[in-house]
């Protein structure tokens, strides 16, 4: 519950009204301004209601600068020598005031009852000013500012003074493994010892704090990793500080094709760690470690290998997609990659080839994946229309064409399609298999160039585009 | 029970009160009580008047008291109002006269008592200042006068006699003939107790130093000048019979430690244990004797100092420990039936006395007090055992302390709290007492990191015993019979039970990780435990995960147990995914900002999880975590589900963390856009009111207050407001509208304050935001509104009169504004008037006899 302000609050809104009242017929006002203007300034600090507060401290200089035009009038009718000094220092208080109430709401009102100041040049003009103002109403403040009891007072200066807050100290980290600078994800061969250089720089030392601490934190269980942690004392000379330290970092485990990359992030804290000395890490915060053998066999063809580990990277950087879910994507694509490999190397899809007949064949392609086999749907309803393969959900749409593609781009038109189903099946992968059975008339491209990932729906769908190169020219007929 | 005791005189004071109104009622037809205050369950069980009431009446004024009596209130209003009252119009009999005469009749018996006093007082006296005269005619000239300052001093008993008196007898010893000194050490050995003080101190010099201490010795055990008789004493340890030690160890006992005050903040050096701790160290067995001899009387005030003196000992000397120890464990064991005892208050004094003296024995031998604590467990009453564990609670308690901390982090102590931590566990696990119980949670609660070390030594118990509670938790719940339908106490009981189950497991796994913290060590061995994660039952790995968050706090503690924390938020188990989302939940952003973003990736994931447990510890963590930039669009989209799935659902308070969330997450980013702002905004409208305006949601409910239709809103929840607290934060968020928001909304606000036109804070803060506003009509028809709300009568004439004024002092701005400035200064003036009339009638109404 607030309390309700002093009676004693209008008694110099009313006194103020009386005195502008009497200048405005003319008359010497019948209480000194100035005061007023102390007791409306002490009222407006002592309301609850901002507009009332600013309303009532605004009224107050307006007070002030009256005061000075009532002293302006009698000083010119009394012939005082420089009576035009009440009527400039009036003017400058009306500029100073407007610089604090020009853009004020509450005060809205009142400057516009001031206006006539900016073009006073008789003192007749005194009582129209006055007037103004005394038609212009105030907010009413009835709750005061909540005070303090004197005891909390008192408690509050005995209380020991609360220690500085402290600086957050910023440590920029930068990471180099074996000579070279960390990579986004940073590929390090399993069961061997790595160099693992660190650079820190440290924006600022408290000066109570031995040692800044850097230990790696991860989700992974200790035994599966050996990351150093790093100890600096503390350096001499002015900060910022720039220290170097090597350790050795070795992964314990190889990850297979399918596990995700270890995680490490380092954490620093000063020692020793009582009170509160916050540090925030920024640089390479995050050091991403892949320990699976880049040299293995995914669907027999090297080139092809290269970029399925690509996409592998970049489907795995999306946020809250399922690990299962990009797992399947790259089974699939695994074998599809394998088919599309076949098809150059064995120029396995000759002639001219219709969707359905594509369809059967990559089917039976699939199945034939002892990890596929029966999770392989087919012709699986999905928003209003018929997919034509799917693995666990996850959409698995193919094209046969006879038009020459030789970049993923040229299949933009089927992408559409394809997300449609992925986004009824609440998934956020997609494989799109477009088998070019076109007569060819030139050498076929390397088929890592036709292996590429699309994104759609504002980036929430990712659609890995595979084509197929089928109908290959034989390699003697190009030489004739 | 003991709390029957209370519960059974309030019911009485009920009883009374009852009666009053009934009196009150009959007295005349005016007359009506008035409750302030809340309704409690004994009041809400028994339909009785019971807290602060008052009598008051129409035609007089709101002065006056309320109180617990009730009969003391109407006597006093009686007084001030009823006599002579025209307007009186009687009722029925009996009524407030019966009570008025009782206290006539009470006021005359006193006053018979006090006359009667003081007529033996007089001829008591009267004898004294006889014998006095007798002595004095064989006294020389000097020591006469000396005669005429005792009379004085007997007569008036003030400081100022007293310190005549005494300063006489040291500026002219010679005074001090025998036939007078004789005279005073007679005073001093009779009946008569207004010598003491002086006497003493005249003595002090005396040949006659053995008769002198005798003296100091039956001053204390009278119980008078304690504290210069006590040092008296102390000065002269030679002269000291052993025969008088053991009566006047009271004495002793309450200079050294007096009983605390009601009041003031209670002081170690409020005593003076010196002259105690001499004689014991010179007399022990005496003061021993004494001792014992005082434990076993049931005055509860003897037995309270007596207990404080022991444990004064024990601190000082091993020495008192062994005879002291199971005489303390006995009465604190045995309280209720030792001690005579009328309020529960003065028994939980004394508990807490020998609790501290069995503290300080604990300290000493904590072995050997435990054992002694136990084997008076073993034959205890339920309350005698919540007052035995209540001695380990006050064990822990200590490390909580600023004055104590330091004793407790010394490594010579670390055993006996550690032997106390085993106990409490022990307890726990094997106590179905509900007070014992509850001692345990409050030892445990918020354990201090002082206590570190000695966790760390009791981990393993902790941790076991944590185990066996769980296992106790996992026990099904036999199936309730079809027969009979369960009874809703025994439903409670069992609830709580279980409740009880679930804190203490929660407690003793905080407390173990606490040890954790002490130190490397610590540390290993709780992760040794971790490791065997898969051995131990789902809810209690999800236990441990929930209180993990404190070994978060540092990097070590972070390395070592971040991959089981992860472990269980990707987890199968449900109760795990929940109880690391609520570890997360206490570890802060930035703290969050150094775990790896699979730790963020799965707490999103959580938001899609479809058990209910689990979204909604997420929504909780979220609430209080900041994630990476990247991953805002599929928290907003998982959180519009969750939107779109409890909208219509019993669970409002979840649907609003789900709102504000999602609010929260444009935290630094602008005003809410309106489109999203007015889905959202629709969705608010939807809950009730009651939800909304609990504390906590002023915030983030300001970020709606730029759409259109918040105003609506707001002004309808203020007039649906059922508590205070509802309206005070409904006004809160009214105060807030921003400027111009209010004028268009005149007639809600006035049927806003039509559900309570009396209310001054209502009515003050549309007034205040209506002339902000400038609607100074509508500002000038809510102050008519809450002025027609009073009636014109004698009590309610200062409040009508406040209500006017500030009628008046809207009309004076709105005349202003009007150009009406001749009628404004009119009303300027009156209103001048009536503030002086106001103010004396304030003053009078303040003018009140309390006593």
């Amino acid at each position: 519950m607030k309390n309700s302000l002093s009676s004693d609050s209008l008694q110099p809104r009313l006194q103020t009204v009386e005195a502008l009242a009497a200048i405005a017929q003319g008359q010497w006002p019948p209480h000194d301004l100035k005061a007023l203007a102390v007791a409306l300034d002490s009222v407006s600090a002592a309301l609850s209601s901002s507009a009332a507060a600013t309303a009532y401290n605004a009224f107050g200089g307006i007070v002030r600068i009256v005061d000075m035009l009532a002293h302006w009038r009698r000083a010119v009718l009394d012939a005082q020598p420089d009576a035009d000094r009440y009527l400039r220092s009036a003017r400058e208080r009306h500029r100073l005031w407007l610089d604090d109430y020009g853009h004020s709401d509450a005060a809205a009102d009142l400057r516009a009852a001031a206006e006539g100041l900016v073009t006073l040049e008789s003192t007749d003009q005194v009582a129209d000013i006055a007037r103004a103002l005394t038609s212009v109403p105030l907010p009413i403040g009835i709750f005061a500012q909540p005070v303090k009891p004197d005891w909390a007072v008192k408690a509050d200066l005995a209380a020991p003074k609360e220690e500085p807050q402290v600086d957050l100290t910023v440590a920029f980290l930068k990471f180099q493994f074996d000579g070279k600078p960390a990579a986004e994800v940073h590929q390090l061969s399993a069961r061997e010892v790595h160099d693992l250089e660190i650079e820190v720089r440290v924006s600022r030392w408290p000066q109570d704090k031995r040692e800044l601490r850097l230990t790696p934190i991860s989700v992974e269980p200790k035994s599966t990793y050996d990351f150093p942690s790093f100890q600096f004392e503390m350096p001499e000379g002015e900060a910022p500080y720039t220290m170097r330290q090597s350790g050795r970092a070795a992964l314990l485990l190889p990850q297979g094709m399918h596990a995700r990359p270890f995680e490490f992030k380092y954490t620093a804290e000063f020692i020793p760690e009582r009170g509160d000395q916050p540090v925030a890490v920024v640089g390479h915060r995050t050091l991403i470690v892949d320990g699976a053998d880049a040299t293995l066999q995914i669907c027999g063809y090297p080139g092809l290998d290269q970029a399925l580990f690509a996409l592998r990277e970049e489907l795995r950087r999306r946020p809250g997609v399922p690990q299962a879910e990009t797992a399947d994507a790259l089974l699939v694509l695994a074998a599809l990659c394998n088919l599309a490999g076949r098809a150059v190397q064995d120029a396995e899809f000759k002639g001219r080839w219709n969707e359905a007949t594509f369809q059967r064949h990559v089917r039976a392609e699939l199945r034939r994946h002892p990890l596929i086999g029966a999770d392989l749907d087919e012709h699986a309803h999905a928003a209003g229309g018929i997919t034509d393969l799917s693995l666990r959900g996850m959409p698995i749409e193919l094209k046969a064409i006879d038009t020459l593609i030789s970049s993923v781009d040229q299949c933009e038109l089927f992408l559409a399609q394809t997300t449609s189903y992925a986004v009824a099946k609440s998934k956020r992968t997609a494989i799109l298999c477009v088998l070019d059975s076109s007569e060819k008339k030139t050498a076929p491209v390397p088929p890592e160039a036709l292996l590429d990932i699309r994104t759609q729906a504002q980036g929430a769908v990712s659609i890995c585009v595979l084509i197929i190169q089928g109908h290959l020219a034989r390699p003697s007929a190009l030489s004739r | 029970m003991n709390q029957d005791r209370d519960i059974e005189r309030t019911i009485r004071d009920g009883e009374l009160n009852q009666e009053a109104k009934r009196l009150i009622h009959n007295w005349c037809r005016h007359a009506r009580v008035e409750k302030f205050g809340g309704t409690g369950f004994i009041e809400m069980e028994t339909g009785l008047p019971i807290g602060p009431h008052a009598m008051v009446c129409d035609f007089s004024p709101p002065s006056g008291m309320a109180t617990w009596l009730l009969e003391e209130s109407a006597v006093r209003f009686h007084d001030t109002h009823c006599v002579n009252c025209p307007h009186r119009v009687p009722v029925a009999l009996p009524n407030l006269a019966m009570l008025v005469a009782q206290r006539d009749a009470d006021r005359q018996d006193a006053q018979t008592c006090a006359q009667e006093a003081e007529r033996a007082k007089q001829a008591a006296l009267q004898a004294r200042a006889g014998v006095r005269a007798e002595l004095r005619t064989s006294l020389p000239v000097l020591a006469k006068t000396f005669m005429d300052d005792l009379d004085r001093l007997d007569a008036e008993r003030d400081e100022q006699s007293a310190t005549r008196v005494v300063e006489s007898a040291r500026l002219a010893p010679e005074i001090l003939v025998p036939a007078l000194a004789e005279y005073l050490f007679s005073v001093l050995e009779g009946d008569d107790h207004w010598l003491e003080a002086a006497g003493l101190t005249i003595l002090a010099d005396t040949s006659n130093q053995p008769r002198l201490v005798r003296c100091a010795m039956k001053c204390l055990r009278q119980g008078y000048a304690l504290d210069l008789a006590a040092a008296t004493l102390m000065q002269r340890l030679d002269y000291i019979d052993a025969a008088n030690v053991p009566e006047a160890v009271i004495g002793l006992a309450y200079v050294a430690t007096p009983p605390r005050s009601e009041f003031g903040h209670p002081h170690r050096d409020d005593g003076d244990p010196s002259p105690l701790i001499q004689v014991a160290n010179r007399f022990p067995e005496p003061v021993e004797r004494g001792l014992l001899a005082l434990l076993t009387q049931r005055d509860q005030l003897r037995v309270g100092v007596t207990a404080r003196a022991m444990g004064l000992l024990i601190t000082r000397s091993e020495r008192w420990i062994r005879p002291f120890l199971r005489p303390l464990a006995g009465h604190l064991s045995r309280l209720n039936f030792l001690v005579e005892i009328e309020r529960d208050s003065e028994l939980r004094k004394i508990a807490h006395d020998l609790q501290v003296a069995l503290a300080g024995a604990f300290l000493a031998a904590p072995d050997l007090t435990d054992e002694e604590l136990m084997r008076q467990f073993e034959s205890a009453s339920d309350e005698g055992e919540g007052r035995v564990a209540g001695v380990y609670e006050h064990m822990l308690r200590l490390a909580h302390r600023d004055r104590d901390a330091l004793l407790v982090v010394e490594p010579a102590y670390t055993h006996a709290f550690a032997v106390v931590i085993r106990r409490l566990a022990a307890l726990s696990a094997t106590s179905v007492n509900s007070k014992v119980t509850q001692q345990v949670l409050s030892a445990f609660r918020h354990p201090s990191a002082a206590l570190a070390p000695a966790a760390k030594a009791a981990m393993d118990v902790l941790l076991g015993t944590a185990a066996v509670l769980d296992s106790k938790l996992q026990v099904p719940e036999p199936d309730p019979s079809v027969l009979t339908p369960p009874h809703p106490l025994a439903e409670m009981e069992k609830a709580n039970r279980r409740s009880s189950l679930w804190y203490l497991r929660a407690a003793l796994l905080e407390l173990a990780i606490h040890g954790a913290l002490a130190d490397a060590e610590g540390l290993s061995r709780f992760e040794a435990f971790l490791s065997q994660r898969g051995l131990l039952s789902d809810s209690f790995e999800a236990a441990i995960i929930r209180e993990i968050a404190p070994l978060l706090e540092t990097s070590a503690g972070l390395k070592a147990t971040l991959p089981y924390l992860y472990g269980a938020l990707v987890g199968a188990t449900v109760g795990g995914r929940p109880a690391a989302a609520d570890a997360l939940k206490d570890i802060g952003s930035q703290r969050f900002a150094d775990l790896p973003d699979l730790v963020a990736d799965s707490l999103v994931l959580m938001l899609m999880d479809p058990y209910v447990a689990v979204h909604k510890s997420a929504v909780q963590a979220l609430g209080r975590l900041r994630l990476p930039a990247h991953f805002n669009r599929l928290v907003a989209a998982a959180l519009d589900n969750l939107i779109v799935a409890y909208r219509r659902d019993s669970d409002s308070e979840f649907l609003l963390e789900c709102i504000e969330a999602k609010v929260s997450m444009r935290r630094g980013e602008g005003p809410l856009p309106e489109a999203q702002g007015q889905v959202l905004l629709s969705l608010v409208a939807e809950l009730e009111p009651s939800v909304l305006l609990r504390s906590g949601h002023r915030y983030f409910l300001r970020q709606f207050q730029h759409l259109d239709g918040w105003a609506v809103l707001v002004l309808g929840w203020v007039g649906h407001c059922r508590e205070d607290y509802e309206l005070d934060h409904a006004l809160e968020l009214a105060s807030d509208l921003p400027l111009g928001a209010c004028a268009p909304h005149v007639p809600a606000i006035l049927e806003a304050v039509a559900t309570d036109p009396t209310n001054t804070h209502l009515c003050g803060t549309f007034v205040e935001l209506l002339s902000r506003d400038r609607a100074w009509l509508g500002a000038m028809q809510v102050a008519a509104l809450h002025m027609a709300a009073f009636p014109d009568t004698v009590r309610e004439r200062s409040r009508r009169l406040q209500a006017q004024q500030l009628e008046r002092r809207i009309r004076f701005e709105y005349l202003i504004g009007e150009g009406q400035l001749e009628e404004a200064l009119a009303l300027g003036q009156a209103w001048m008037q009536t503030d002086d009339e106001l103010i004396q009638l304030l003053n009078s109404d303040e003018k009140f006899p309390f006593f």
